[in-house]
């Protein structure tokens, strides 16, 4: 719906021009409740649906991942009352419950139930199958004043009966060391190798998923149309636009309620605290536990055939990206007195290049030799380059 | 000469009580005046005023005399060379006698009222005279003629001096306990009195204490000019002048006079008429730079925020951070937090009445001033001379600056803030029984916060009184007007969501306010008031080619609102008064208007739909109605120490929507209607007064309970703007308040201020339909402004006439907040879970001001007057939370931060001129 201003920015503005305004704050002898029971998982009508049970944490919980819930019994069920279990997966992180591949029939309802080994039993409402038409375009406009880039979705319906969105992503990017190491030092033989160009520490892979809350409503705007939808800004040093960028876009239908739903918690997370800001406030959800009423379970579960969409974008293409980098060249033989390889390796520091006739190395931080520190060598099966 | 022969040998018997009896003689011999003054300074202490004269220097004096002597043979001997003396308070004054005006003459009002204080006892027959000075007998009336048998009525207007305004707010008694009145806001005052010999007493902020003596013979009218305070250098005894508090029924009034609002110290230094109703007990607001504030527990919806007659929905400029009336042109503020005259109606929480003043009716004259954020200019003075006055003012920012300051990557780095405000008015005095007021406001703020979105909103009003003496004891005010408010939002970001969003509200007013005073016990106030509203909730167009907003406006609202009232000033004895008032509104939506019927006792929902009614145009939708009553007493143990209790109840028909904790700009107004009841409110008060130190200072504590009814609150994911059903959307919250105000007030003297310390609390409780997810499970409570502990000290010290300073303290409790009960993975972020509605409380509040005040040019003779103000606001740069609130950071780190809104001491420097 139609947005409304920040103006905290205005006051915000008195106190930064003499000290900051906005301080971290932790409140003191406040304990809220926990242990409250988390169910997220949408339906996916075409394909896999997972389901992930959690607990809710302490403010306080350091601990940055979910408290996940296992050995429950989880399952989808139509209007029909025809069941189609998930099963339980582990991995050393995560604790998911998956569908088979799923064809359901659209024309049918369908509810999430869970049973949880304590003997309490969840069920959700039961929701439509949504369907939705396809991403029209992704893209990317460029703010040339606060030198970002933002990456958007747009839609349409023109049948005019989609009216509430809901998107999430996942993005892969390509990104280079800034120095390419053609050699490498072996700590244990105190040698400086070659290394070949398959092992390479200058070309990195890197992937993220959606985290904010995107939604979008056109019941205000005569056609059902949704155009550059932001999804995610990144600013000029952002690594993801250095090379090349990829965002695949998965695109749901979604009901008013479910809207309605998702637009609280939004407003809860992303837009509090200011002078104008509306004052949080809590929703329920559509999943109730049967076997206690009164007990609160957080969780709105949709059922949807999803639409999806993949977006590449080239550093030159995008044209925002500064590299910014401190790298400073050390050459050890040429320091008075000279730095032993062994120490400078072990203080951080990648050979980059060796000439071994003149004995002459040059190393630099393993910040700017090992792309490894901050993605992966994992190259996306999709990328469309050869890089290893 | 019998009463003049009385007068001095009263002022004779004050004097001797000053010195004591000690065994000194003075001996003078053909003494000049200078001798005379200079012996009282040195052998009594006692300070002598001896205007020079043309004839002055010829003034002989002998005396031999001990000191308990000395005044009586001074006044003989200076009676016999034609010289009054006149002892007020230890200070002894000598004028010319002037002899017997025996009869005036036909322009006398004119003459007389620009004449200097020249002493001189006056007979007047069957007219009104102007009273200027203490020394000479005013007779008033003919024998026979008055109101009543055995009773005479006395009347008339109280004015400046210097600038022949009206002064209201000025006490007026006959001695120190006979029966009292206050003259309104047109100065005028009227007292019902046993003919005979008696002291007027005459007593008003920054105005010079003065006794009348009076020679009552029947009805008459008697106007009277008192003269602006000069604060000697030296110490001065004041006198408590302000028995108001003491003498009134009323219970928890407050009025606050521009020069007190002149002198507190302010952000940025713009002298504030609203930031000080924040100064005083029982008003609380959620935070700095709020544009609302809080009546002993009462919405910020709930204050009827009169200006000039005028209705104000938007007291603010940019928003909150000043408010929107020029301090030049306003001349008093009156605070009405419990007993509410039976003449006000419409809110349930409180009156605040601002008034601007008439303008100089002797010249013209006017100010200018910078600050650091606005500038601003005044102008007034007569049109035609004592017949038609004006008054202009007008403000405006350059705040531009302030948006410059932001950090490089801001988003709202190139905005733009600006406002402008005008106040004009205008008095015609048709004859001495009629004057008309013409009245104008207009007040616009605009906000650009990128190249994209805007943002303005606009206040307008204009209304014209007609005020006339009907008799002796009989006057009516009759008002019109108009008010106007509306705000405009342009979001052009998006071209296909590019859009404009107007909203308004109008409404049309007549007001017939009757005084009466019936004889000496009663006074009764009879009126008639009506409101017509119309109100546009929201227009909604497309902008642009590309737009595919849906062009859409919601029903436009209306509504009448009338209400009968009448009020008894009842004076049972000097000790025991009643007041007692009777109000009867009656309100309906009116059509043309369709609404639906929702299934009673359920949750209003698009499911709950029973029935569509259209209602047509001119009809009434659905009338509500009831009584309201205004109920109060004083009792006086003595002269010091009075208590009080009240009772009122209100009733309210309009509402304001806000899912924000302070009032926001976007904030939509809705009338009652077949789906929205009217808020109720009432309030039992009761307090003690008391004046203390000697009558330099006043004591006051009042309690109150307070509960209110049918206050609309908003449900969870509630939309406000361009909803057409919001009635789905707001649920009603029935509040409970109680609190206690202790106020210690020195209201004048080289230390002059007041100290407050207040507890209170406010609860709130949401009352829904079946299964309605309610707020806390439909639990009390805190409001949003429920902060128990406040400390208040307003105070300012005179050094010299020329240079004071101020301080400002305001201590309260952290208000409520609702925080983040825990948190919880969802949809690949963290995710808050928020329970309880203002479980958590931020941390305390502690704000300390200074400013300096200095009067270079501090010379009645001058042309100009100019004074500078430097200051401090938060001189302790402590960072005082506004808010705390917790970032998600799209899911992917939770922080909870401490938002400031001064978080630095602001330093600041004004100038003023007068001209």
């Amino acid at each position: 719906m139609m947005k409304l201003f920040k103006y905290p920015i205005i006051f915000a503005a008195l106190c930064f021009s003499l000290s900051g305004c906005v301080t971290p704050f932790e409140p003191v002898g406040y304990e809220g409740a926990e242990n409250m029971l988390v169910i997220e998982g949408d339906i996916n009508a075409n394909g896999y649906t997972e389901v992930i049970l959690s607990r809710t944490q302490k403010l306080s919980d350091k601990n940055t991942k979910p408290l996940y819930v296992k050995g429950a019994a989880v399952w989808i069920e139509s209007e029909r009352g025809i069941r189609y279990h998930a099963q339980q997966f582990t991995t050393t992180t995560d604790v998911i419950y998956r569908t088979n591949f799923l064809g359901l029939d659209k024309l049918l309802k369908y509810k999430l139930c869970v049973s949880l080994p304590d003997g309490k039993y969840y069920e959700s409402d039961l929701v439509p199958v949504l369907d939705c038409p396809p991403i029209s375009e992704i893209g990317f406009e460029r703010d040339t004043v606060k030198e970002s880039i933002t990456f958007h979705v747009s839609t349409e319906d023109p049948s005019n009966k989609t009216r509430y969105y809901k998107w999430s992503y996942t993005e892969d990017w390509e990104f280079y060391a800034h120095n390419y190491a053609y050699y490498v030092y072996n700590s244990l033989t105190n040698r400086i190798d070659e290394l070949p160009y398959e092992k390479n520490t200058f070309f990195c892979w890197n992937s993220a998923r959606s985290k904010s809350i995107l939604i979008a409503s056109t019941t205000h705007l005569t056609q059902d149309k949704v155009h550059q939808m932001p999804l995610v800004s990144m600013g000029r040093t952002d690594d993801r636009i250095s090379v090349l960028y990829s965002i695949e876009v998965t695109q749901t239908a979604i009901t008013r309620e479910a809207y309605l739903y998702w637009d609280n918690i939004k407003k809860n997370s992303d837009n509090v605290g200011g002078i104008f800001s509306p004052q949080p406030s809590e929703i329920m959800g559509n999943i109730k536990c049967i076997s206690n009423p009164d007990e609160v379970v957080i969780g709105y579960i949709s059922a949807a055939l999803s639409k999806s969409k993949r977006f590449f974008a080239y550093d030159a293409e995008m044209d925002t990206y500064k590299n910014y980098h401190q790298c400073e060249i050390v050459i050890p033989e040429e320091v008075a007195p000279p730095i032993s390889w062994l120490s400078l390796y072990q203080n951080g520091y990648l050979v980059i290049s060796y000439d071994e006739m003149e004995r002459k190395s040059i190393w630099s931080k393993d910040a700017c030799v090992d792309c490894r520190l901050r993605g992966t060598k994992k190259k996306p099966s999709f990328w469309p380059n050869d890089h290893k | 000469m019998k009463n003049k022969i009385i007068s001095v040998t009263v002022l004779f018997s004050l004097f001797s009580a000053v010195i004591s009896a000690q065994e000194i003689r003075i001996n003078l011999n053909k003494a000049n005046p200078d001798t005379v003054i200079s012996v009282a300074q040195r052998e009594l202490g006692i300070k002598v005023y001896f205007p020079a004269t043309a004839n002055s220097d010829s003034v002989k004096v002998t005396i031999n005399a001990s000191k308990q002597e000395f005044f009586n043979a001074l006044t003989s001997q200076l009676a016999s060379q034609g010289y009054v003396t006149d002892n007020i308070k230890g200070r002894i004054f000598i004028f010319k006698e002037s002899g017997i005006i025996k009869n005036l003459p036909a322009d006398y009002f004119s003459e007389q009222s620009s004449s200097s204080s020249g002493p001189s006892s006056s007979m007047l027959t069957g007219g009104e005279s102007i009273a200027t000075s203490q020394n000479k007998i005013y007779k008033i009336g003919e024998p026979g003629v008055m109101a009543r048998a055995g009773r005479a009525v006395i009347s008339g207007y109280i004015k400046d001096v210097e600038s022949g305004e009206p002064l209201a707010g000025i006490s007026v008694s006959a001695g120190n306990s006979g029966p009292y009145t206050v003259t309104d806001a047109y100065g005028f005052f009227r007292l019902s009195l046993q003919p005979g010999s008696l002291t007027l007493k005459l007593k008003g902020y920054g105005y010079e204490d003065t006794d009348l003596m009076v020679e009552l013979l029947g009805d008459g009218g008697l106007d009277v000019l008192l003269k602006e305070k000069v604060y000697s250098l030296k110490g001065v005894v004041l006198s408590a002048e302000n028995t108001q508090n003491l003498r009134s029924t009323q219970i928890g009034l407050e009025k606050v006079r521009i020069d007190r609002i002149k002198h507190v110290p302010a952000a940025f230094g713009e002298a504030d008429v609203l930031k000080i109703v924040l100064t005083l007990p029982g008003v609380k607001s959620v935070g700095e730079a709020s544009g609302g504030f809080n009546v002993r527990g009462g919405a910020t919806d709930q204050n009827l925020i009169l200006f000039n007659d005028g209705t104000i929905f938007n007291p603010t400029h940019l928003f909150g951070l000043f408010s929107a009336f020029n301090a030049d042109i306003v001349n008093d503020i009156e605070l009405y937090k419990s007993t509410i005259p039976a003449r006000f109606g419409g809110r349930i929480s409180s009156v605040l009445e601002i008034n601007s003043r008439e303008g100089n009716s002797k010249k013209i004259t006017g100010s200018a001033g910078v600050g650091l954020l606005t500038g601003k200019f005044h102008l007034e003075g007569p049109i035609i001379k004592d017949k038609l006055n004006f008054i202009i003012g007008a403000r405006t920012t350059y705040s531009d600056w302030i948006l410059g300051l932001l950090p490089e990557n801001a988003e709202y780095k190139n905005g733009s803030a600006t406002f402008q405000d005008v106040t004009a008015g205008l008095s015609y005095k048709i004859d001495n029984r009629n004057t008309l007021y013409l009245n104008g406001y207009y007040s616009r703020d605009g906000f650009r916060f990128s190249r994209d979105t805007s943002f303005s909103y606009r206040n307008m009003n204009a209304s014209l009184k007609w005020r006339s003496i009907m008799s002796e004891s009989h006057n009516l005010v009759i008002s019109a007007g108009y008010d106007h408010y509306n705000y405009k939002t342009d979001d052009l970001g998006n071209p296909v969501n590019a859009y404009k969003m107007n909203f308004y509200i109008k409404q049309g007013f007549v007001r017939a306010n009757f005084n009466w005073l019936i004889n000496e016990k009663h006074t009764l106030n009879y009126g008639l008031n009506t409101v017509f509203y119309h109100l546009s909730p929201g227009t909604l167009t497309p902008f642009g080619e590309e737009s595919l907003i849906i062009p859409k406006k919601l029903q436009t609202e209306r509504g009448v609102e009338s209400a009968l009232y009448v009020g008894d000033n009842w004076h049972i004895t000097d000790k025991l008064s009643l007041e007692l008032g009777l109000r009867y509104s009656l309100y309906s939506a009116l059509g043309e208007r369709t609404y639906f019927k929702y299934f009673e006792g359920e949750p209003k929902g698009e499911g709950t739909i029973i029935d569509s009614v259209h209602v047509p145009g001119g009809k009434l939708v659905k009338p509500y109605h009831g009584p309201e009553f205004r109920i109060s007493a004083r009792y006086a143990f003595n002269n010091d120490i009075s208590i009080k209790a009240g009772y009122n109840s209100m009733r309210q028909n309009i509402h304001m929507l806000s899912n924000t904790t302070a009032i926001s700009p976007t904030d939509i107004w809705k009338l009652s209607d077949a789906n929205i009841q009217p808020q109720s409110g009432w309030q039992a008060a009761a307090g003690l007064y008391a004046n203390i130190f000697g009558g330099r200072a006043e004591l006051s504590a009042e309690g109150y309970y307070k509960e209110m009814d049918h206050y609309l609150d908003y449900k969870s994911g509630a939309v406000i703007t361009m909803n057409e059903y919001i009635e789905r959307d707001v649920v009603e919250t029935n509040g409970r308040a109680y609190g206690a105000e202790i106020m210690i007030k020195k209201p004048l003297g080289k230390l002059n201020g007041w100290m407050a310390y207040t507890y209170s609390r406010t609860m709130l409780k949401q009352e829904g339909s079946n299964g309605e997810p309610l707020i806390n499970r439909g639990n009390w409570y805190s409001a949003s402004y429920d902060k128990p502990h406040e400390v208040k000290l307003v105070a300012n010290y005179k050094f010299t006439q020329r240079f004071s300073v101020s301080l400002n303290v305001d201590y309260s409790s952290g208000r409520p907040v609702t925080i983040p009960l825990s948190k919880y993975y969802y949809g690949n972020g963290y995710r808050l879970f928020y329970s309880e509605r203002n479980a958590y409380r931020i941390p305390d509040y502690f704000r300390m001001d200074f400013s300096i005040n200095i009067e270079p040019s501090h010379n009645l003779t001058l042309l100009t007057h100019s004074t500078i103000t430097i200051g401090v606001y938060n001189i302790t740069g402590r960072k005082n939370a506004y808010s705390i609130y917790y970032d998600t950071h799209s899911g992917s780190r939770i922080q909870g931060y401490k938002l400031s809104i001064f978080g630095a001491p602001i330093p600041y420097i004004t100038y003023n001129i007068k001209f």
